[in-house]
């Protein structure tokens, strides 16, 4: 399932051409923003500030926080350890995957392993993080690294799995052996399917870092937000899930130029 | 000696025990002679393909031996470069140069000596100027020439070629089996050519054998063609030869059906 999965992904529209060349590109997410921010402001006509404070406090409230440093100091937190997690996460995954893909006998021993946690959200495992990591650093990039490990680990070993036959005795009748064919095939084969899990994990993990930060810390965006419930900023919770928001959307197509730049020509060509 | 010979090969696929097929070849013999362009020539089925994977190695004979310079083949090797029915087996990652240049690289040559590969190759096939070209921007027959290039590159011994031009449209063919000839004779290698296509066979090959229907498949007849090249589709000579393969390959087809 994981396989096909990773399929599907790959046959996604983000390989297709930049959004911004077709018409309407601009205009319309315009529209759509506009109209969100409009009932927002509306509906905050009839509340208190503590409650829902309008669109003009809240960018009022982002502008202090960004000229008072704590915005940025927040975000690069979250940043941090988003960044850490992942690249640990990636560095272990990948081979994993490889190993999974590759040999039978790692699979079947590695399958109760990955089947069992893929689907044991990582909010479970926050309480299992702090005791085991602590309050510090260390439990969040563990759940981070939790979140982007399975993702990268299943989308590798499905690329393994993908890779033709035809392509492998290709390159065999052309004298390569056994490293050889790692180089020349499978490891190019299986740099989509890669880069496809990290975005998932990616996405996953961005998901994590705000639980990841409630319980303890004292810096990061889902720390700003939380503290900021007990004085009732709400004006402060609009602007740190506004802000990862933006931080979401420009990771994510930082990805897809990645992939349309490495990926693009890796993909076989019944898919490009 | 010969280039290659099958000598009472049998060849069955699928696992012991359970549902055993019948043997896709089995008594099948031929030698194929030095710098002979030998076509293999039988109905879909028949097990054309199987002979060529085992002289390439990607396949073990069940009985017998496939034997290329006397010695049997233990798995695939430079010697005997294989061209593909799909052009899936180029490397969509690679443009279409470094794609010809995959066996070059295997074998560790140098870089200026590569740089001169490429241009020959691609000069050869007649995809000068392409070079840079990823094989999702190259047509089915300019994906054809790659592969030919890629397999000459390593200057192999022997060539295969699984149906090389099946896929392609009637004209497309036509061309590439003329350019083959051309290659070919410029270069004079030993060719195990695969095909379904008795025309194809008959343009190209010093030797075509025919096959039976398969399962339990071997050689029924060989037809020498003692044509010059190039030939031309129209020779009443080889319109004879056609007609007398047609009637084998009729026959053949009527049998298996009644089988």
């Amino acid at each position: 399932m994981a396989a096909t999965r990773a399929f599907d992904l790959l046959l996604a529209p983000s390989w297709q051409a930049s959004e911004m060349e077709r018409p309407g590109a601009v205009v319309l997410p315009v529209t759509g923003a506009a109209i969100l921010i409009a009932i927002w402001g509306f509906a905050s006509l009839h509340y208190d500030v503590t409650i829902l404070p309008s669109p003009g406090q809240a960018l009022e409230e982002g502008i202090d926080l960004l000229a008072g440093g704590e915005l940025i100091f927040h975000a690069l937190a979250s940043l941090q350890r988003l960044l850490i997690g992942f690249l640990i996460g990636c560095a272990i995954a990948v081979p994993i995957g490889f190993g999974m893909g590759l040999s039978p006998f790692f699979r079947r021993m590695m399958e109760p392993i990955t089947e069992f946690f893929r689907y044991i959200p990582a909010i479970a495992m926050v309480v299992f993080a702090l005791i085991w990591f602590g309050i510090g650093e260390a439990s969040k990039v563990f759940l981070i690294f939790y979140n982007t490990f399975f993702s990268v680990a299943l989308a590798t070993e499905a690329g393994v799995k993908h890779i033709s036959q035809v392509r492998i005795d290709a390159v065999r009748s052309l004298g390569a052996n056994r490293r050889q064919v790692l180089q020349f095939v499978v490891v190019p084969s299986v740099v989509p399917y890669a880069i496809q899990g990290m975005r998932m994990g990616m996405g996953r993990a961005f998901a994590t870092i705000v639980s990841a930060e409630i319980l303890a810390a004292n810096s990061g965006l889902g720390f700003l937000i939380f503290s900021s419930r007990e004085f009732s900023r709400m004006d402060t919770v609009i602007v740190a899930i506004a802000v990862l928001g933006v931080l979401g959307i420009v990771i994510d197509r930082l990805f897809r130029r990645m992939t349309r730049m490495v990926g693009g020509n890796y993909l076989p060509s019944e898919m490009g | 000696m010969h280039a290659a010979e099958f000598i009472g090969v049998k060849k069955q696929f699928g696992g012991r025990g359970e549902d055993p097929s019948p043997p896709a070849l089995e008594n099948f013999e031929v030698a194929i002679r030095e710098r002979e362009f030998f076509c293999l020539l039988g109905p879909s089925g028949c097990g054309k393909t199987t002979a060529l994977t085992l002289l390439a190695g990607f396949e073990m004979p069940t009985a017998g031996q496939a034997l290329h310079r006397g010695q049997p083949v233990r798995g695939p090797s430079a010697d005997r470069g294989v061209v593909f029915q799909g052009d899936d087996s180029l490397m969509p990652w690679l443009t279409a140069r470094d794609n010809v240049l995959l066996g070059p690289r295997i074998q560790g040559l140098e870089k200026a000596e590569q740089g001169e590969i490429a241009e020959r190759l691609l000069k050869l096939v007649g995809l000068d100027g392409h070079g840079h070209k990823y094989p999702r921007e190259l047509s089915g027959g300019m994906k054809q020439r790659i592969q030919i290039a890629r397999v000459l590159a390593t200057e192999p011994d022997m060539l295969l070629m699984d149906e090389p031009f099946a896929a392609l449209d009637a004209q497309t063919r036509g061309q590439m089996q003329d350019e083959l000839t051309r290659i070919w004779s410029s270069s004079r290698r030993t060719v195990l050519f695969i095909t379904h296509d008795v025309v194809e066979a008959l343009i190209l090959g010093d030797r075509v054998g025919v096959m039976h229907a398969g399962p339990r498949s071997s050689i029924r007849e060989i037809f020498p063609i003692d044509l010059p090249r190039p030939r031309d589709r129209t020779d009443p000579e080889l319109l004879k030869i056609y007609r007398r393969i047609q009637e084998i390959l009729a026959e053949e087809v009527q049998r298996s059906r009644e089988g």
